[in-house]
């Protein structure tokens, strides 16, 4: 149990998101606490992108908060119990020290890949060029692409440009990266070259929080998974416990299917 | 059928100077109706629903009524308000009002065509909104927009001979001027037709050269495939 004075880097309390009648994510709690790799699970449709794409403000919680390193992300409490809409450049502030890696990549298509890296640090954190390009350069000799600095993101196989859209996100320098399904629109052939990269980060004590159907990989680098379906966290659990044993029915009918489906975790 | 040469050497002069006035005018006007298509267009896609209901409120009225009548309505009612204009200050007024309305639906559409993802991706990394337009979505939407935007560029340009009738110098006023002089209208109006043709001809050759060289500057996803066609 992590000390009571410890901050989580993440905490999402009481989080709800409806798309018109559609109520996508009903009352989410979540703590992460700095280090932790997360790996969430679950149907699709259980509103797991959702939540993701709430932390970052990439979509407005209807209720609720979200804490990044305890400051409030994109609402500010006002006394009294309301609240209201955070500046955007707080919001960008907050943004900038989260990357997100997306499950179509979607790496700019008009800049080379060495753009698509330094463009952030240069635009956004204020780097000069000859900086960015060297850690552009660095980032890119650690996922093994750095022949491709010149190359356009439609000269890459799909694994490629994951790659360097994790780089993308690392360069600038993250307390947390989300990670949105990231090997779904892969061909399977592919998967594994993104997986590895991800399984460097966390070695180098990322926290992490994994949006995923991988349970090989959930299994082997998740500090703790969390199970969502219909909107709600149903379970949480390490992965040993979890993957053995899921104490919710629902999780334990998901882990059969995925299991017929893909062969053992 | 044939053209008299001194119905010509007569006319030609008094056509040339309404074209280049069309042509000036067009322009202020189209510049004008740029800039405003621009906020028009981002005002569209805001977080403020006054703002977006606003803006396509504008675009359906100007969209929905024939220009001939809007020209009619600024010259004879904004005077009533107590604004006074003269005939081509009026008319650049509408002139700039009718190309505002459609470029903005030009360059809606071409926002529209950049993958969703690729401003998500510019907001995830803490990129502002307006950085975000101008530096991942502006440069793309280029090779959807451009092709649209010639079309009504062209448009703009024909409409503006509806301006005669508020007595703006152009070039279709121009045509009634030499008509009044001597009566001829079929050879009057062929120059005419030639005059406006050429202009639009050129603006079209000028604009698919430009799009052929935005297209094929890098091997983005409008252009051809990289290694297509090799067999």
């Amino acid at each position: 149990m992590p000390s009571p004075e410890r901050q989580p880097i993440i905490k999402v309390k009481n989080l709800h998101k409806r798309f018109g009648p559609l109520h996508v994510l009903k009352g989410i709690d979540l703590s992460v606490q700095t280090g932790e790799k997360i790996c969430i699970v679950g149907p699709s449709g259980s509103g797991k992108s959702t939540l993701l794409r709430c932390i970052n403000f990439l979509e407005e919680p209807d209720e609720g908060m979200v804490w990044l390193d305890g400051a409030p992300m994109g609402f500010i409490e006002v006394p009294g119990g309301g609240r209201r809409r955070a500046t955007e450049s707080e919001i960008n502030r907050l943004r900038a020290s989260v990357g997100m890696v997306f499950q179509s990549f979607n790496l700019w298509g008009h800049m080379t890949v060495l753009r698509n890296i330094i463009e952030a640090p240069i635009n956004v954190r204020g780097l000069d060029r000859r900086t960015a390009e060297a850690q552009a350069c660095r980032l890119l000799e650690r996922i093994g692409l750095i022949e491709k600095r010149d190359a356009y993101p439609s000269q890459l196989s799909g694994g490629q440009q994951q790659r360097v859209a994790i780089a993308r996100a690392l360069a600038m320098d993250p307390k947390i990266m989300l990670f949105d399904e990231p090997t779904s629109s892969l061909d399977p052939e592919l998967v594994g070259e993104v997986l590895e990269v991800m399984r460097s980060l966390a070695r180098d004590g990322m926290t992490m929080l994994v949006v995923t159907h991988e349970m090989g990989f959930a299994s082997e680098v998740a500090d703790r998974v969390v199970f969502m379906d219909h909107g709600a966290i149903l379970e949480e659990a390490a992965p040993a416990a979890f993957f053995r044993a899921p104490q919710n029915e629902r999780a334990a009918q998901f882990l059969a299917k995925v299991i017929r489906q893909r062969g053992a975790v | 059928m044939d053209i008299e040469l001194s119905m010509v050497t007569y006319a030609m002069p008094i056509l040339l100077k309404g074209m280049a006035n069309t042509i000036l005018f067009c322009s202020v006007s189209m510049v004008i109706g740029f800039v405003l298509a621009v906020g028009i267009a981002l005002a569209r896609f805001s977080r403020h629903a006054v703002l977006r209901r606003s803006a396509q409120w504008f675009v359906e009225l100007i969209r929905n009524t024939p220009f001939l009548v809007q020209a009619f309505l600024v010259f004879f009612a904004l005077p009533k308000l107590g604004v006074r204009f003269n005939a081509t200050t009026a008319g650049i007024l509408v002139l700039s009002l009718y190309a505002a309305a459609y470029f903005t639906e030009s360059i809606r559409g071409a926002i529209l065509s950049v993958p969703k993802g690729q401003m998500e991706a510019a907001r995830a990394v803490g990129m502002p909104y307006f950085r975000a337009m101008r530096r991942i979505v502006f440069p793309q939407m280029l090779g959807y927009l451009l092709p649209s935007l010639t079309n009504q560029v062209i448009g703009v340009i024909k409409e503006s001979a509806a301006l005669s009738v508020i007595s703006v110098p152009e070039a279709a006023m121009a045509a009634q001027v030499v008509l009044g002089v001597s009566f001829n209208p079929v050879d009057t109006y062929i120059m005419v037709a030639l005059l406006y043709w050429l202009v639009t001809a050129t603006i079209a050759a000028v604009m698919l050269r430009v799009e052929r060289r935005v297209l094929t500057r890098r091997p983005g996803k409008s252009a051809a495939p990289v290694g297509a066609s090799a067999a």
